[in-house]
């Protein structure tokens, strides 16, 4: 999210912009704002109703379940429902036009699209697509 | 250093930190996820992005056709921030 903060002024200079979305709740889509100071809109999408439009949402195996509480992290407290769904994370660019131009998602959750690869699709520099399934 | 790069130290530090076995839960998961062909489903280049309107941290509830009649949009998908 920081990263994508620091990216949002050469984003804007070529006339886009930049939305986040999560399953979180609106509030705590105000605490993740405010703590990596976002000015750039955090979307709440309750229920994963966006990203499974998107094809990217996924249930969490009960084993891990357990494990995320055991680590102190509540999914149904920050989401409002007891799904355990999430969506994949996954990058998009979007033309004016509404047409997909660049997407980047990795079953591996750390893994991220390069802010040079984001600049270079808004610049039309050619459509980049990833989509990795192994580590 | 690459953004992927950074990433990648982080999640070594994170993940040495935590006991084995429930490392393994997590790494399993993940591999089923890789698996599954998920990521073979997305919407991708050339599709049309469904339009939404969602509730934003900024206030109001923003809709993509309002952002989309300004520019072009990059859309960042993240599990949460926990």
């Amino acid at each position: 999210m920081s990263a994508l903060q620091q990216l949002l002024a050469d984003i804007r200079s070529l006339g886009a912009d930049l939305v986040a979305i999560s399953p979180e709740l609106p509030d705590s889509s105000h605490v993740t704002a405010e703590k990596n100071n976002l000015t750039f809109h955090v979307l709440s999408d309750v229920g994963n109703e966006v990203a499974k439009k998107f094809g990217l949402v996924f249930q969490l195996p009960l084993d891990l379940r357990e494990v995320y509480k055991s680590l102190g992290i509540d999914l149904p407290a920050h989401n409002g429902d007891q799904s355990y769904e999430l969506p994949l994370p996954a990058t998009y660019v979007i033309d004016r036009g509404g047409i997909i131009q660049a997407v980047f998602a990795d079953a591996d959750y750390v893994k991220r699209m390069e802010p040079t690869d984001i600049l270079a699709a808004l610049r039309g520099g050619g459509r980049s697509e990833h989509r990795a399934r192994a580590r | 250093m690459s953004l992927n790069e950074q990433l990648e130290q982080m999640r070594q530090a994170s993940w040495g930190r935590w006991p084995a076995e429930k490392l393994a839960v997590v790494i399993r998961a993940q591999d089923e996820l890789a698996r599954s062909g998920l990521v073979d489903r997305i919407l991708g280049i050339g599709d049309p992005a469904p339009d939404f309107a969602l509730p934003s941290s900024l206030g109001g509830t923003v809709r993509l056709a309002d952002l989309l009649h300004k520019g072009p949009l990059v859309v960042a998908f993240y599990r949460g921030h926990w």
